[in-house]
């Protein structure tokens, strides 16, 4: 841990447009990533996560999102200071991102390897010719059959899964140091998640890329993930070794969410859920954000709390971590 | 792309079939007998024998029809009762102005229209964009023809930057042919701009919201090569259809600009054709006007195809 | 008795900032461009009484005069006042707009009802003619007919509303159907209405947005085309005046009078504009009101 990280998130803040006013949609997110390192960022839908990933891509959608402050430090270099010229350039080249969208996330009108190729291009300068060539090597490195013959193929003519593997080669093809996975599985069928995310390990592990691995599914983190980061109505509320997490989470929303995973041996029963919603965007409490679907909530609870080390290379954002036992994956 | 094109076309000729036969059937408007209302003011019956053999008029309607439907299916439009030139020479030698002004007017349309509906689309709500909303409402509504006097008054009259009317044709002097067409191109392209502009700018606010355009941002492409590349090619369908629609229109516009630039095209031609009662001339011209409109959807058609793959394989 | 009221009294209060006439004020051009139309038509109409000198009386000693407190506008070619004429000219020009929309909406408007309800051959027949119809450029039609039946105004008018027709076909048709497709119609013809209520309770008020609509920016095209053949000599026929034949006559005298151009070309802009921005206006205020009730 004493290793210089790769990106470093701290004291996040991204600012939306309402109805009532700006509000604040991530609040004080700080994590890090290590080189090599998969990090598994969890939590609800709405929790966050996907506008966290953009921040650091600084794609933010322009008339609506702005960021309200911290810091985003890659490779040495704050990424909320840089040019939108010198973003550019790192973007689909140091850092690539795939999305949550896999069917409407490629352009209709031209082909996959044109769309792969244009990365190359755009990036290493290459010609028309040797950019096609890469963008080919890069549909068959993602595992796409006959990849000559599919990249003069429309995105119309794929599946699912197979444009998550186009988006995939586009993110890949210029070798990028952090790979920001938004959901990459998550509108896909089960069998077709499983072969993406072994394809994904294993990429990772060839290219010795560092990885934010988003999701809403502890399942998914448990196989791929180094570290964890739980979000909550925008904010982290706990952050720890993937290991350490399923066996002693030191938050209760960690430990309704595990409580919550789908189990193989439980089929059959009741699916565990967490009762209640998170609040509204914009109508967060003082104190504590999950209070009011806890458990083990208490007088304390209603005074803010702030992300508190819990032991080593942990922290959570509970005023009674220390008093709770929490049960871990069943 | 061959193979589809060959079915429009198939698809077309009996629509052709129609409109030659509802050309043809002009001359029953013709109030009284045709032939001496067609002999002039003060018809001679030498003159009116003539003109009833030229358009055999002696006999049945259907057999002159069908007469004429050979005659053109052969090329032959028949020849004008005024000058005696063959009418599809005169159309020929006519086509390349109208073209011209026609394209240019397109070129300018399309350029101008797809320029302005981008950049307001950019910044829905910025100030460009309500401009440009606006604009485009005036600029469908104002008069092309008043332009094109105003432009006359201001740049050729006033500043004298151009000349007032006249043609050179592109093959002699290309600047000469520039210089001729601008104000009338212009003009006429003005209400084809709008509209194309309205359009691009609803097509380009849904296509720049979509997920292919962050995608395209997350390769670290420049706004220009995004809106460019991968935003026109998505919205050029509605944009591209409202362009023929207006196309069409623009056709009957030249018989105007033609007329008050002087330039020697097909309108000009209609126009003489109207005052001297010049029938066949004026069927030609109907005919040809016809066949204009219908090309201009085939290329539309056609074009579906190149913006939107999906098309063009089912 | 008051509980009643007050339930009845909710739902209609509810609707009423939804209403058409509440959209359609918010709708800031389209107001200017109602309340400039409605000048326009007022001071056409009342030419008569509002013109300061006759619109055909000539002057040979005050030709192209600039604008004085005489002639407002000045004087033309022969003399006469701009104003005045230009005033005169709203009414034909006004006038021969709407007989061609006229035309249009009384060929197009029964047969699209036909097509919509009876269907089957009869509307592929009606579609067919409405192809052919619209693939000729209407300018360009127009001006062959007069150059078969001679020049004037009213054969001019009376060939673009045929042209037109198919447009108002095709949107009558299209409303048709939709309605049609809806149950309530089977059902009131079912419990034994007669056909006709059935057209002016359920049908009309499907079909009357998008026709006056349409209507709207019609008559802005049909203002466009008098314009364009009066300018060719082709329409009204001087000395008549109207906004085309002024604006032909202005453009003769570009080289001595360049600024006579302005005048009727402002006009005619202006009632052209107005129409168009009353068919957007109307379009954005009707529009929810289509789409709430054919859901
Ligand atoms: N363009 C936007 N305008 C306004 N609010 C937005 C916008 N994008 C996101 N938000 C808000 O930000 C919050 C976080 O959204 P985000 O998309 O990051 O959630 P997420 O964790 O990725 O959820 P999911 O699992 O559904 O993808 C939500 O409350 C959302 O309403
Ligand atoms: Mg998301």
């Amino acid at each position: 841990m004493t290793e210089t990280p790769l990106l470093e998130v701290s004291g996040l803040r991204v600012e939306f447009a309402t109805a009532s006013g700006m509000a604040a949609a991530v609040d004080d997110v700080s994590f890090s990533v290590a080189p090599g390192e998969t990090v598994g960022l969890v939590g609800e839908s709405g929790s966050g996560k996907t506008v966290t990933s953009l921040s650091i891509m600084g794609l933010l959608p322009r008339e609506a999102g702005r960021l309200a402050g911290g810091s985003i430090v890659f490779d040495g270099t704050d990424l909320t200071r840089l040019s939108e010229r010198r973003m550019r350039s790192l973007r689909g080249s140091a850092i690539s991102m795939v999305f949550q969208e896999p069917m409407t996330s490629l352009n209709p009108a031209y082909t996959v390897g044109d769309q792969i190729a244009e990365a190359v291009r755009r990036h290493r300068g290459a010609g028309r010719r040797a950019a096609w060539e890469e963008a080919v090597r890069a549909l068959d490195m993602v595992g796409i059959p006959g990849a000559a013959r599919r990249a003069r193929q429309y995105p119309h003519e794929f599946s699912g899964g197979m444009r998550q593997r186009v988006m995939l080669a586009i993110a890949l093809v210029c070798k990028p140091r952090l790979l920001i996975a938004d959901e990459p599985t998550t509108a896909l069928d089960v069998t077709i998640q499983a072969q993406l995310l072994d394809l994904l390990a294993e990429l990772r592990r060839e290219l010795g890329m560092s990885m934010l691995f988003v999701t809403h599914d502890l399942g998914v983190v448990a196989e791929i993930c180094d570290r964890v980061v739980v979000m909550y109505a925008g904010q982290v509320v706990e952050q720890a070794p993937a290991r350490a997490v399923f066996h002693e989470p030191a938050h209760p929303y960690t430990a309704a969410l595990l409580a919550a995973m789908p189990q193989a041996e439980t089929e059959g029963e009741e699916l565990a859920y967490i009762p209640g919603r998170p609040p509204a965007l914009g109508a967060w409490p003082d104190g504590c954000r999950f209070a009011d679907r806890c458990g083990h909530v208490a007088e304390v609870c209603a005074s803010p709390v702030s992300l508190a080390e819990t032991g080593e290379g942990r922290a959570a954002r509970c005023a009674r971590t220390s008093e709770l036992v929490l049960g871990g994956a069943r | 792309m061959l193979g589809l094109i060959g079915r429009r076309l198939l698809v077309l000729l009996p629509l052709l079939m129609v409109i030659s036969f509802l050309v043809f059937s002009l001359i029953l408007l013709i109030p009284g007998d045709p032939a001496v209302a067609l002999a002039g003011d003060q018809p001679d019956p030498k003159r009116i024998a003539e003109i009833r053999e030229m358009l055999g008029l002696d006999q049945p309607f259907f057999q002159r029809y069908l007469d004429w439907l050979g005659a053109v299916l052969q090329g032959d439009l028949g020849r004008s009762l005024f000058t005696d030139v063959p009418v599809l020479e005169s159309l020929a030698t006519r086509l390349p102005v109208t073209l011209s002004l026609a394209a240019l007017a397109v070129v300018f349309a399309l350029l101008l229209g797809f320029a302005v509906g981008s950049l307001a689309a950019l910044r829905p709500g910025g100030l460009l964009d309500r401009f440009a909303t606006v604009a485009a409402s005036a600029g469908i509504a104002v008069p092309y023809f008043w332009v094109g006097m105003a432009l006359v008054s201001v740049f050729s009259l006033g500043l004298t930057w151009f000349p007032a009317v006249g043609y050179t044709a592109l093959s002699q002097d290309p600047v000469g042919w520039l210089h001729h067409l601008a104000i009338p191109a212009i003009a006429l392209g003005l209400a084809p701009a709008a509209a194309v502009a309205r359009q691009a700018r609803s097509a380009m606010g849904t296509v720049l919201r979509g997920d292919y355009i962050r995608t395209a941002r997350a390769k670290g492409l420049g706004p220009f090569h995004v809106v460019v590349k991968h935003g026109m090619k998505n919205a050029a369908v509605p944009v591209v259809t409202v362009l023929g629609t207006e196309a069409a229109r623009l056709i009957g516009g030249t018989v105007v600009m033609e007329q008050l630039f002087a330039l020697p095209g097909i309108g000009q031609l209609a126009y003489q054709a109207v005052f001297n009662r010049d029938f066949p001339v004026v069927q030609g011209v109907v005919m040809a006007a016809a066949v204009g409109v219908l090309l201009i959807n085939l290329i539309v058609d056609v074009s579906y195809g190149y913006f939107n793959p999906r098309i063009r394989q089912t | 008795m008051s509980a009643t009221t007050a339930t009845e009294g909710g739902p209609a209060a509810a609707v009423r900032p939804h209403g058409f006439w509440y959209r359609y004020r918010r709708n800031t051009p389209a107001v200017i461009a109602a309340v400039v139309l409605t000048l326009i038509v007022l001071a056409s109409i009342f030419a008569p009484l509002i013109a300061p000198h006759s619109p055909t009386t000539t002057d040979v000693f005050n030709r192209l005069s600039a604008p004085t407190p005489s002639n407002l506008l000045g004087t033309d070619m022969l003399g006469r006042d701009v104003l005045s004429r230009l005033l005169y000219a709203g009414r034909v020009s006004l006038f021969a707009a709407v007989l061609a929309v006229g035309v249009a909406a009384v060929l197009g408007v029964p047969t699209g009802l036909v097509a919509g309800f009876v269907g089957g051959r009869v509307d592929w027949v009606l579609n067919r003619i409405a192809d052919v119809l619209m693939t000729f450029p209407t300018l360009i039609l127009a001006v062959a007919v007069i150059g078969v039946m001679g020049p004037g105004l009213t054969k001019a008018m009376v060939t673009l509303g045929v042209v037109y027709a198919p447009r108002l076909f095709r949107v009558v048709r299209g409303a048709t159907l939709g309605v049609r497709a809806e149950t309530y119609i089977e059902a009131s013809i079912s419990i034994g209405t007669r056909p006709f209520t059935v057209l002016r309770r359920r049908v009309l008020p499907n079909i009357l947005p998008p026709l006056l609509v349409q209507l709207s920016l019609m008559l802005a095209t049909a203002l466009l085309a008098e314009a364009a053949l009066s300018l060719l000599g082709l329409g009204a026929q001087p000395p008549t005046p109207s906004w085309g034949v002024e604006l032909g006559g202005a453009f003769n005298q570009i080289r001595s009078a360049p600024d006579l151009v302005w005048a009727p070309g402002l006009a005619i802009a202006l009632a052209t504009l107005s129409f168009n921005l009353i068919g957007d206006g109307l379009r954005d205020s009707l529009g929810r009101e289509i789409h709430r009730r054919s859901r």
